[in-house]
């Protein structure tokens, strides 16, 4: 039998390898390839554990534009922003989670994600009560922290099966759903429930008086031998201010007065999300495994839209889905497609509707953005996953169509590293 | 003017109801008193004076009128509308202060013997010393049928005591109003008074009425000097 | 777009098995503009540009435009009957009358350039410099009744005799009877106004060689004005930032609008004394509000036909539009002797966009060339806007 770890580890004896493939080929699907939902990590180790990752594409498209990318028929904002072509830095980031035996749990990441900045992309605190019977774990925490409705939504580009952001994401959450506020979440058997409250620093919302997020979220994680299911979803409010789309203002100064190139529309109201995951992964054979992922979001916003000088009534009924069916093989390669569609309708009226509709992004001609791709990935080194510390290196071969807003396809090539490690602290 | 009220021995501040005429308007208790019968330079035929008010006030038994207040100018809510279409005395066009949306409370144009000059421009060579007395700072347009509201109103609250109708008579003493300027000159702004801020043939106008310039309101601080009871 | 790139929507259809009822359903966008677009005159605008404003107490008719063209060309309506609007408000001009100040009907000197008139339905405000006059209706009193200056002379004493000239007209009888059926005797001064607004109202254009080029006639605009039509929009000269949106005034108001800003700028004409200053008739705003921050600050026109509008600024300081370029260049005017003298270009109260720029010869000809392809020929030499008493049996 070949199997890739006595390529990657030549140094350790062929036996023990093999004793390990069947384990290792799980592990590994939980912690790389597989989508996030089935890892199931919702608690935090005990003791310190450090954790990096980094990705980097080079990427034949897609061509940059003048102005921020707009998806047509859908406010955007936050850090929604197409991939760039050349080449990218993805992913950089560096975790590090605690947890004392007293309960205390804090974590924080650094990370830098397309620009050279590097930003506290994480830094919390909180508690996390002790197993005991059914409840496998519950915790309290505050402070800036990915949120956690979505299995998927803050993967970063080194675990996540594509180098770019769903369309989904970019438009639903302005890329990544990162904000600070209080999150409460416990693992009872298979069940996982939190809530969490968000001052609103992340589109769609804003932050301050009249903004804000809350979300609620549910997902039950049956597993057989060899099947593991999720199946969940969330419901998320939240509330913006005088939004303006971040991504236009970027200010100059015209001799003593300040100014921005554009009249920004600016958009006041709520938006309520509804999202559904589903999930099944199962082995075919021993060193196969598939996989079907899909997730649904319907989502209702309503408010108002003005500029300096005009105002409508925006009411929007948006759909969206992507569907993400996968292979798996030999422990350290898979095979993963997407396909996404938004359906996104919208309602302007008042004197300013003829006027706002172009300036906000909202005209629509009838299409739905969509965009497909196909990403292969391998591991040529991947260290055991169940020990303390563990890492691997991989290279992604992708193929991404995209046509929403822009119409382009182009290819990547990128270079995947994890590393994790933990330590004991008295 | 309009508000025109009379006070009495008992303390009370009676409203004069205003015989409607081409002069008055007994609805909205506004008047204009005329003296311009354009005999002598002013351009036009001559024609009729208004020099005094006329109507109708109740009185208790034993309640005698013993003072007269009103204000100058044209109210707030009758100052800004369609001009063209007003009723008299609001529709003469000499009195239409259209660039404020609104009307010259008061006008008073003289020409003064050798002239105007502007220290400023020896070109300059005026023949009349105008005063127009109107709100400024003015917003929205009342054609527009928006309502308009002004920053400066220059409408003057004149108090006036030791009034008996039946024997006085209200003096406007035109050398007053004047007494501070200098009617042979104009240093800025049309020649004369214009209501202007810096416009500084204002500022002794201004104070002989008891306006406050910057405001636009009677300055309590101030004493008019304008209108006495002979 | 390109249509052939598209996903084919046969290809997914597959997935539609797994239930996405979406896969039917496309997006859209609906507007509801309020009925926004309704009016009784054939405004003849392009799709694009919204519809200016019509005050409710004087919906715009083409009996009233009709009134309007003859009141406004029909020099009875001047206290003297020696003037009529049209006398310095020539079509040909583009209603403007060529002279650095306008001259009333006794010959006073108006303090200010005569403007144009092509769509001041759209004007946040109207004149020069008057942040409260807003409607056509409420400036037209000034021009007929003002005595600072006098420009139609209609006084106290002359008002009916002018309204008898009109009624001894015999045209105006069933003018006035069409452009207001529901009155008994329209023929007096509310309805004058009302009808010489409702021309003025009228008067919009946009089929310059400009508007041609930007709806696709690329041959509309030469070389040269499609280099100018670059420059101008450039944040390097920052013209249209004043200048700006489709009537090249930032002080542009239309039904679609709901909040209407007004502004008004200080271009560095002046600086008398260096404090700031301009000359005592002309100081802007500030003779309105009174705010000396106010001092110099002018409504900025459309450019529209502008290169038949010369001479130039509110007291037609510029006889050609190099001089104007130059000046905006230069970043305002240094004026170093005479009762004006003073550096405009560090007037204090100055707007920030006039901080001048650097133009090649070449690029100040391209700049001409398109404000020249500003200039709507077709509609200023239309018979409908002309004056009706030249062709008078």
């Amino acid at each position: 039998m070949k199997h890739p770890m006595k390529r990657s580890l030549p140094t350790q004896p062929a036996r023990r390898t093999l004793t390990y493939s069947t384990l290792t080929l799980s592990a590994f699907i939980y912690s790389s390839l597989a989508p996030a939902h089935t890892t199931g990590s919702h608690a935090i180790s005990e003791g310190l554990t450090l954790s990096a990752g980094l990705a980097t594409t080079v990427r034949s498209g897609p061509d940059p534009l003048d102005t921020p990318w707009q998806i047509p028929g859908k406010l955007m904002g936050g850090e929604a922003n197409l991939p760039e072509s050349g080449f990218t830095l993805d992913d950089a980031h560096l975790e590090a989670t605690f947890r004392h035996r007293s309960g205390v749990v804090a974590g924080a990441e650094l990370s830098s994600h397309h620009d050279s900045s590097v930003t506290f992309e994480q830094a919390w605190a909180g508690f996390q009560a002790p197993e005991g019977g059914m409840l496998r774990s519950a915790s309290l925490m505050a402070g800036q922290m990915n949120a956690a409705f979505s299995p998927e939504i803050n993967l970063h580009a080194s675990r996540s099966a594509f180098s770019t952001p769903r369309l989904m994401d970019s438009s639903f959450y302005g890329g990544h759903f990162n904000d600070t506020g209080v999150k409460g979440q416990m693992v009872l058997s298979d069940w996982q429930l939190g809530a969490e409250l968000w001052q609103g620093d992340t589109f769609p919302a804003t932050p301050g008086q009249g903004g804000g997020s809350q979300d609620v979220f549910a997902y039950w994680r049956p597993s057989t031998s060899s099947a593991q299911w999720v199946i969940g979803g969330w419901l998320l409010h939240s509330r913006a201010d005088q939004r303006i789309d971040e991504r236009l203002t970027s200010g100059h100064s015209h001799g003593t007065v300040s100014v921005t190139t554009a009249d920004t529309v600016r958009y006041d109201g709520g938006e309520q999300h509804l999202g559904v995951h589903a999930g099944v992964t199962f082995d075919i054979s021993a060193t196969v495994s598939a996989q079907f992922v899909a997730e649904w979001i319907e989502a209702h916003a309503k408010g108002t839209l003005k500029d300096t000088t005009h105002l409508a009534e925006l009411e929007g009924d948006y759909r969206g889905y992507w569907i993400q069916p996968s292979l798996i093989w030999s422990g350290n390669q898979s095979l993963v497609f997407r396909y996404e569609r938004l359906i996104l309708k919208n309602r302007l009226s008042g004197a300013g509707a003829t006027a706002l509709v172009d300036p906000a992004g909202l005209g629509n001609p009838g299409e739905d953005p969509e965009s497909m791709g196909i990403s292969y990935r391998f591991y040529p080194i991947l260290s055991q996953s169940d020990s303390a510390f563990w890492h691997q290196l991989g290279i992604r071969l992708e193929w991404t169509r995209v046509d929403a807003g822009i119409e382009d396809d182009y290819v990547g090539i990128g270079l995947l590293f994890r590393a994790q490690d933990s330590f004991a602290v008295n | 003017m309009h508000n025109v009220q009379l006070t009495t021995n008992l303390g009370n501040a009676r409203t004069l109801t205003l015989a409607a005429n081409d002069w008055q308007q007994s609805d909205t208790g506004i008047a204009l008193i005329d003296f311009q019968d354009k005999a002598d330079a002013c351009a036009g035929d001559t024609k009729e004076t208004h020099t005094s008010l006329t109507g109708q006030v109740p009185l208790a038994s034993g309640e005698s009128i013993t003072g007269l207040t009103f204000s100058i100018g044209v109210p707030a809510s009758e100052n800004h509308q369609n001009q063209v279409a007003a009723s008299t005395p609001l529709n003469l066009s000499s009195l239409f202060w259209s660039w404020q949306s609104g009307y010259k409370h008061m006008r008073l144009d003289v020409a003064p013997e050798g002239g105007i000059t502007r220290p400023t421009d020896s070109g300059f060579s005026g023949t009349t010393w105008n005063l127009h007395l109107g709100s400024t700072d003015c917003t929205d347009d009342a054609q527009n049928g928006d309502e308009v509201s002004c920053g400066r109103n220059n409408r003057p609250d004149i108090i006036l005591t030791d009034f008996d109708p039946t024997q006085n008579h209200v003096f406007f003493d035109y050398a007053a109003l004047v007494a501070g300027a200098n009617l042979s000159e104009d240093s800025a702004g049309p020649a004369g008074c214009m209501s202007g801020l810096t416009d500084t043939e204002c500022s002794p106008v201004f104070a002989a009425l008891g306006l406050n310039l910057t405001s636009g309101n009677t300055d309590t601080s101030l004493t008019q000097s304008v209108f006495s009871v002979r | 777009m390109k249509s052939g790139h598209r996903l084919q929507p046969g290809f997914w259809a597959g997935f539609c098995i797994f239930g996405l009822a979406a896969c039917s359903d496309l997006s859209q966008t609906t507007l509801d503009s309020d009925g926004k677009i309704a009016s009784l005159f054939a405004w003849n605008i392009p799709d694009d540009v919204p519809l200016p404003v019509e005050p409710e107490s004087n919906p715009l008719t083409q009996a009233g435009f009709e009134l309007g063209r003859h009141l406004f060309y029909d020099a009875r309506l001047s206290g003297n009957g020696t003037q009529s609007c049209g006398s310095c408000h020539l079509p040909e001009k583009a209603f403007t009358d060529g002279l650095p100040v306008g001259i009333g009907s006794t010959g006073e000197l108006h303090p200010r350039n005569s403007q144009s008139l092509i769509n001041t339905a759209y004007n946040a405000t109207l004149t020069w410099a008057n942040p409260s006059l807003r409607s056509l209706e409420q400036q037209i009193v000034i021009p007929l009744f003002g005595e600072s200056p006098i420009e139609q002379g209609i006084t106290d004493g002359n008002r009916d005799e002018i309204l008898q000239r009109l009624r001894d007209e015999p045209r105006y009888e069933a003018l006035f009877a069409d452009a207001f059926p529901d009155e008994g005797d329209p023929l007096n001064y509310d309805n004058i106004v009302k009808g010489l607004a409702s021309f003025v109202r009228g008067l919009v254009s946009f089929s310059s060689a400009f508007d041609r080029f930007e709806r696709g006639e690329t041959s509309a605009l030469s070389a040269s004005a499609q280099r100018g039509r670059a420059l101008f929009f450039s944040e390097t000269l920052e013209c249209f930032h004043c200048h700006g949106g489709y009537n090249f005034s930032d002080s542009t108001t239309d039904r679609s609008q709901t909040f209407i800003e007004r502004p008004f700028h200080n271009t560095g004409l002046f600086n008398i004394g260096g404090v700031g200053d301009f000359p005592a008739d002309n100081r802007g705003i500030l003779e309105i509000t009174g705010d000396p921050s106010d001092m110099g600050k002018f409504r900025a026109p459309t450019l529209r036909n502008i290169a038949l509008t010369a001479p130039y600024m509110h007291d037609g300081s510029f006889a050609s539009l190099p001089e104007v370029i130059r000046f905006y260049a230069a970043g305002g005017r240094n004026i170093t002797e005479g009762p004006h003298a003073g550096d405009g270009r560090s007037n204090p109260f100055k707007d920030g966009f006039v901080t001048g720029f650097e133009l090649e010869p070449s690029q100040e000809q391209d700049l001409v060339a398109f404000l020249e392809s500003l200039t709507d020929t077709e509609f200023l030499s239309s018979s409908h806007i002309q004056n009706p008493w030249t062709d008078a049996p």
